[in-house]
């Protein structure tokens, strides 16, 4: 059966490859002690953010969008999260404050892109860099949480530390939804083919407008996750912009090859952030990260396009 | 089909005189601008000489940015990586004039431009030939940038010593040196963007991509080209930078990212196309709000909120942009007349 196995390697090929490139560095790289289970954890850990996010961003691609003000909120958002609960002291406020700001900024882009037709990207750009100089004009430094109970958030274990169980919790959920139900049905075929989508009577804006506010929810949890963990780091969004469009594109060379889908998403980011834990721990300097993270992005994205390279990708305002 | 009659209305002479009223729309927008400053600021330091002479040399660097951008949205292409690149040249080209080596301005300065059309020529490449969209290719250029650059400088800062170069922002003459060359510049992009075949060529392909392949026209080798150009252009302010702030760092003119898209975008939104004096009037705004804003005393850090709320704004206005009621009314009219015909 040749062609059903070269349709398995399409489908498995790439997450077994990328297992294989880990434990080949790790062969190379022996002293480096990376399959250890407390490492296996911490990267969980540091991934979960990131892997929210990206889930987020898929969500949004996959009803045939496109969003980059993620990098910009996600900065934004920790900052207001540290500084609300540096001021009254309660997870709950600052966790509601954070997620009616990540909703209320995705609605906002949701009606610009579906009711007046702009380009998505153009648009989040313009949210992105008006992110940016609010946190500009509110700190300039790393902002740190003071109380040590809203911080144990993210240390709170059960077998596997708490925010863990949420990812995975998450992510299963959206499986299901994507894969199983009627409004993710709707969600692929609006982002595969708009005028089909509005043939077969689904209101398309609807979909996107909602994917829009699944993301800002998921962006809101990461920014939490985030925020109680190390604290508002400066600028960190710009540095989440690249692994977490990586993990998308990384996401849909496998399972389902050529889109993204969840199953993938959450590979990819897994496979971004064991990346970025093993670079730092042979103790490269930080350009071979941000070189190798770039290689990563446009080889998986040069992977998907390859079939269709002779039609240019262009963008319209 | 509204793509290409939108081509053909606003390349025949409706678009012109329709030109001229955005214009001195835009410019009366300008003056409203400056009033508006000069009677919140306490006494009217806003319009004076100096000041203004400050606003002028304040907008050559990002009008140059909005030139690279603007020629490359004018090809339906985007690029996120020009701030990157410009700071990665500027800080090549002070090296290259640092003290172990120094070498002369011009062979540093034609050694920066090479790099800066070597890296837009690999995104350009990637671009036409790949099919990959120019935001992601884009985007992991800009990484790959920052990888390179801190691979070539070791991150370090670069005062610049040679008065040759740094002629380059004096004011001999009353007027920067700098707005001369912006001058120069803007003639060259009035030239190659709206006088030559090669810019109509891009405006074609921007346009519609399938009606350009049909009519002969080689796609890929125009998509490659804007990218090419916009990287050197880039690079180009990037070097002015270097040389009106005396010291580059490895991250100095990232953030000029947002002006290049804010002035391009604005640009081509408001005139529908690349136009060399509106994407000058618009850098010369800008410049206008943001020294305003910071004589108001209003922190450094809000300015890069409004640019961004003029980006924003931009993109909404041009919804209620004259030329597309004009051009609907005329689709409206075409369609009534092939129903009776």
């Amino acid at each position: 059966m040749p062609k059903s196995l070269s349709k398995f390697f399409q489908a498995y090929g790439m997450p077994f490859g990328l297992l294989a490139l880990i434990v080949l560095m790790q062969l190379i790289f022996s002293q480096v002690p990376f399959f250890s289970a407390l490492n296996l954890r911490n990267i969980l850990l540091e991934t979960v953010s990131i892997s929210l996010t990206a889930l987020g961003l898929s969500f949004i691609m996959m009803s045939g969008e496109g969003d980059l003000s993620f990098a910009g909120m996600f900065s934004l958002l920790t900052v207001i999260f540290a500084d609300v609960s540096n001021l009254y002291n309660n997870f709950f406020i600052s966790f509601i404050t954070v997620m009616l700001i990540a909703v209320a900024v995705n609605l906002m882009i949701a009606l610009l892109v579906t009711k007046f037709n702009y380009s998505s990207f153009i648009v989040s750009i313009a949210f992105m860099f008006m992110a940016n100089g609010i946190e500009k004009a509110l700190h300039q430094q790393t902002t740190l949480i003071n109380n040590p109970s809203i911080r144990s958030f993210a240390t709170i274990e059960f077998g596997l530390p708490i925010v863990i169980w949420l990812m995975i919790l998450v992510y299963a959920v959206s499986y299901f939804v994507i894969n199983k139900t009627k409004y993710g049905f709707s969600l692929r075929i609006v982002g595969e083919n708009k005028d089909a989508a509005i043939e077969a009577g689904i209101d398309h804006k609807f979909i996107k407008i909602s994917a829009y506010l699944i993301a800002g929810v998921l962006l809101a949890l990461a920014t939490t996750i985030e925020a109680t963990r190390v604290g508002a780091i400066y600028e960190q969004g710009k540095f989440y912009m690249l692994p977490v469009f990586a993990a998308c594109f990384l996401g849909s060379s496998m399972f389902v090859p050529g889109r993204i889908n969840v199953a993938g998403t959450l590979v990819g980011a897994l496979f971004m952030g064991s990346l970025e834990k093993f670079l730092n721990m042979i103790n490269v300097e930080s350009y071979i990260v941000s070189l190798t993270q770039g290689f990563v992005l446009l080889f998986s994205v040069g992977l998907v396009a390859f079939k269709r390279r002779k039609k240019i990708n262009q963008i319209k305002l | 089909m509204t793509d290409q009659l939108h081509v053909e209305i606003s390349n025949k002479n409706i678009g012109k005189t329709n030109m001229m009223s955005q214009m001195i729309r835009f410019i009366i927008l300008i003056l409203v601008v400056l009033l508006l400053f000069a009677f919140l600021i306490p006494n009217f330091n806003y319009i004076r000489v100096p000041n203004l002479n400050n606003i002028l040399t304040d907008a050559v660097i990002p009008a140059i940015f909005g030139f690279a951008m603007g020629i490359i949205i004018a090809g339906s292409g985007f690029d996120l990586s020009l701030g990157h690149i410009a700071s990665m040249v500027a800080s090549i080209v002070a090296y290259l004039m640092s003290r172990g080596l120094d070498m002369h301005p011009v062979l540093a300065i034609i050694i920066g431009l090479t790099v800066a059309a070597l890296v837009g020529s690999i995104s350009g490449f990637i671009v036409s030939r790949m099919g990959i969209s120019s935001f992601i290719v884009t985007l992991g250029m800009q990484f790959l940038v920052i990888g390179a650059r801190q691979l070539i400088t070791r991150g370090q800062s670069v005062y610049i010593n040679n008065e040759g170069f740094k002629w380059l922002a004096r004011r001999p003459l009353g007027l920067s040196n700098l707005v001369f060359i912006l001058i120069i510049v803007a003639v060259l992009c009035f030239l190659l963007m709206e006088k030559s075949a090669f810019g109509r060529k891009i405006h074609f392909v921007g346009a519609n991509i399938e009606a350009s392949r049909f009519s002969g026209i080689d796609v890929h080798k125009i998509t490659f080209s804007i990218f090419v150009l916009g990287a050197i252009l880039a690079a180009f302010g990037g070097i002015l930078f270097a040389a009106r702030a005396g010291a580059v760092q490895i991250n100095s003119v990232d953030f000029r990212l947002l002006d290049a898209i804010t002035i391009a975008v604005f640009s081509s939104v408001l005139f529908g196309r690349f136009r060399t004096i509106g994407i000058i009037l618009v850098a010369i705004l800008i410049s206008m709000i943001a020294t305003g804003l910071s004589m108001l005393g209003i922190q450094t850090e809000w300015i890069e909120f409004v640019k961004g709320f003029i980006l924003l704004s931009s993109i909404v206005m041009s919804k209620f942009n004259h030329e597309d009621k004009m051009i609907k009314k005329i689709l409206v009219n075409h369609q009534k007349l092939q129903k009776e015909i």
